[in-house]
């Protein structure tokens, strides 16, 4: 206990105020101080300015607490701050009693944190949601100016935790459009912001440092029977870099983990829903209020979390199922309550659940987001690179699961992308082990040396299922085998240059083989194989065009690095200068027997040979243009005038041969 | 010229063989998926080769985890191993070679060391 000391409530106010002012001041001159200080000479050290204008602040909030503390005194003695004085009619303000106060204790924001901790206790506690509004009307300016004190955010978090998470509940309207008032808005954003800022914060030092949120703090959060309210926090709180990845990691799970298991992860219905306009206007609020889709993007904002979950290697699989699936969608509703009732009674009864739920939203664009962020760790011999590539096997393994479980059902289309991305982003990994079965995926270091960077090695059946779901349509497999060309002209490049015993024109082709094969299954029509060409030719033209500038293949390659490349090529920047009409135009008028000339491996196989140094294009050459060939027939006609000249050691055309076997593309 | 087709008719006629044997495992899903099975059991029984006729040292086999007791096993770090030695030369012969024939002889194919 400190020593007790009589103040004036107002006064302590007043000073409180002109504190505030003073920090304001010094924060926003600072920079403009210490320049002029160095532009003088000045020998006063300006160094410590920041340090002082932080310890400005904390005496605002010290203040600030013992002013709240001292107004409480001042009531708890019967004062009102709006009262009757004799002779004056209405209202006047009545200024306070003086009281006495612990001024060391009050001074210590943590007694702040915990008295609005209270204050949030007292308002939840009220039935009626406009009494919450307005008990709570001060209380985001408080978080707010709280939000790097660690004293108060741990008082407030102990006393808060478990009312705070369900303040969504407390505060949300009962009628009218939106569901949460403006105030509410702004109370939400500060209880994010406040547990986003806290989340972050570490206590003590060496071995004893630790999270500033206690365990048991931590578990209410991820065990509350409210995971609605909680999603609404993480909705209106920080963007998700502003949280600790591992508590967005255990908010995921335990919202995966609710919805695995029927909980109320829906806002509530308002009032009964007596049309189908009421019942589709609710799978519109459901969708805008997705408790589960805010939590998934903000992981995956974060993305470090979003590979804590999907990157471990004992419970990632089970949430990679539990994301890998076609029930990313608001649950619809029943039309036969509806109007359509009246519509076909009859054939309703005779058949009930003819009708399809009407009304689902799709909500799986934050799904997806989330599956490609927890592919999207840097690669290497980092933790996050292995939980990424742990990532990688369970989306793989996820998806044969479901394909097996649903073999006529396509997954969502944002879903299809994720996938879609990943294997583009691990195209080089996938090549490496499409050719071989073997007893189970895991993520290993190539060679099993911890100097090499992480790797998924997914089995081919793997492999094939997660193609077969992540391309449908013609132009996604004409952009996936755009991007293998590329690809292919770095693998021959490669084995050229690369001093190590990998085959990667090889593995390049198995793949190949097994993106073709899964095509051929869908028996698209002639007229959409041609968008598939044309999507192809710009795809690779744009990663040979977007990709080489940058790489050097005179130094001489060490392991690995020709992976490291495939992968730099997997986001090629789309390259608006390149002209693409010509090779477009070209083949359009010309037809079937210019592609089938011209357009399968002997171009990037050239254009292989050429970034390897082994072929030196004329100068006078039309169809290179910036090292980028051009498929066009000079290119046919100089290719089938060298088809015996030998490049590094096999004529062109074993090279096109070698690659054409490996693709399975050979008569 | 003559020996790739002879290894063609030898793989069409093993796999005929093969759909006709094969029906108490899991059926594959495409014919390819099958090679890659036919493949993942080839490479096993190539370099379970190399390790017993000395082509590839005990002590080198041994300091992976795709060997255990004395036995090639078929997992993940093998087809790791086997994609950065295709080029690899074993006995006059690439590993890839190895591969390919063993594959297509599958699975007939024996140890020729």
């Amino acid at each position: 206990m400190g020593e007790f000391v009589g103040v004036d409530p107002e006064n302590l106010k007043e000073l409180t105020k002109r504190l505030e002012q003073l920090h304001e001041l010094l924060a926003r001159h600072s920079p403009l101080i210490q320049q002029k200080m160095q532009k003088w000479g000045s020998e006063v050290a300006v160094t410590s300015l920041p340090g002082l204008i932080a310890a400005a602040l904390d005496d605002v909030r010290d203040m600030d607490a013992r002013t709240t503390r001292a107004y409480e005194l001042a009531r708890q003695q019967g004062w009102s701050a709006l009262g009757r004085a004799p002779g004056v009619l209405g209202l006047t303000s009545n200024r306070p009693p003086n009281v006495r106060l612990d001024w060391e204790a009050t001074g210590q924001s943590g007694y702040q944190g915990e008295r609005d901790a209270e204050t949030l206790a007292a308002a939840l506690a009220a039935k009626d949601p406009e009494d919450a509004r307005i008990a709570l009307l001060g209380l985001p300016e408080s978080l707010r100016r709280h939000l790097a004190d660690k004293d108060y955010q741990a008082a407030f978090w102990a006393g808060a935790g478990p009312l705070a998470l369900r303040a969504a509940r407390a505060l949300y309207e009962r009628a009218g459009s939106a569901l949460f008032s403006a105030e509410s808005v702004s109370v939400l954003r500060a209880l994010g912001a406040s547990l986003a800022a806290a989340s972050q914060m570490r206590v003590g030092t060496g071995k004893d440092r630790r999270p500033l949120l206690p365990a048991a703090t931590r578990a209410t959060l991820t065990g509350s029977s409210d995971p609605w309210s909680v999603g609404m926090l993480v909705k209106y709180g920080p963007e998700g870099r502003s949280w600790d990845s591992r508590l967005l990691a255990d908010l995921t799970r335990a919202m995966l983990d609710a919805r695995a298991a029927g909980k109320t992860i829906w806002p509530p219905a308002r009032g009964k829903l007596e049309t189908d306009v009421d019942a589709s206007r609710h799978q519109r609020l459901m969708a805008e209020y997705d408790a589960v889709g805010a939590v998934l993007q903000r992981a995956a904002e974060n993305g470090m979390a979003a590979r804590h979950v999907l990157g471990d290697p004992a419970t990632g699989l089970k949430y990679a199922r539990m994301l890998v699936s076609d029930s990313w969608h608001t649950p619809g509703y029943d039309a036969s309550l509806y109007s359509s009732a009246y519509l076909d009674p009859v054939s309703r009864d005779a058949a009930p659940g003819y009708l399809e739920p009407p009304g689902k939203i799709d909500t799986s664009s934050s799904t997806a987001a989330f599956l490609k962020a927890a592919v999207s760790a840097e690669r290497g011999t980092s933790t996050d690179a292995k939980e990424s590539a742990w990532s990688v096997v369970h989306i793989a393994q996820a998806t044969a699961d479901f394909s097996k479980l649903h073999p006529q059902t396509v997954l969502p289309r944002e879903i299809r992308h994720a996938l879609i991305y990943t294997a583009d982003r691990y195209l080089p990994d996938f090549a490496a082990s499409a050719s071989h079965e073997f007893t189970a995926s895991i993520a290993m270091q190539r060679g099993e040396d911890a100097a090499n960077p992480w790797a998924p090695v997914v089995r081919p059946a793997e492999l094939e299922a997660l193609f077969g779901q992540a391309l449908q349509e013609p132009k996604e497999f004409g952009a996936y085998k755009g991007k293998m060309d590329g690809r292919i002209s770095v693998a021959v490049a490669a084995t050229i240059r690369d001093p190590s015993d990998q085959n990667y024109l090889r593995e390049m082709g198995g793949l190949y083989g097994m993106i073709q094969r899964i095509q051929g299954d869908h028996h698209f029509a002639e007229e959409q194989l041609k968008d598939e060409q044309a999507t192809r030719t710009q795809t690779a033209i744009s990663i040979i065009s977007g990709g080489f500038g940058a790489l050097s293949f005179s130094n001489p390659l060490g392991p690995g690095t020709i992976t490291q490349i495939l992968v730099a090529l997997a986001a090629p920047p789309l390259n608006a200068m390149f002209d693409t009409d010509f090779a477009l135009q070209a083949f359009k008028s010309n037809a079937d027997d210019f592609r089938a000339q011209v357009l399968h491996v002997e171009a990037p196989v050239l254009q292989g040979l050429i970034l390897a140094g082994a072929i030196n294009p004329p100068d006078d050459a039309s169809w290179v243009k910036n090292g980028v060939v051009t498929r066009t027939a000079a290119m046919a006609d100089w290719m089938s005038r060298h088809s015996d000249t030998r490049y590094s050691g096999k004529t062109f055309t074993e090279w096109v041969k070698e690659a054409q076997d490996a693709m399975r593309l050979q008569q | 010229m003559m020996r790739r087709r002879l290894a063609s008719l030898l793989a069409v006629a093993v796999c005929t063989q093969m759909l006709a044997s094969c029906t108490r495992i899991e059926p594959p899903t495409s014919p390819e998926t099958g090679e890659a099975e036919r493949r993942g059991q080839a490479l096993v029984a190539v370099v379970q080769c190399f390790v017993d006729h000395n082509v590839l040292a005990r002590s080198e086999a041994e300091s992976h985890s795709w060997f255990e007791n004395g036995k090639v096993q078929q997992t993940a770090a093998l087809v790791d191993w086997a994609s950065s030695h295709a080029e690899t030369s074993f006995s006059g012969k690439t590993l890839q070679v190895w591969e390919d024939e063993a594959t297509a002889g599958w699975p007939g194919w024996r140890c020729p060391l």
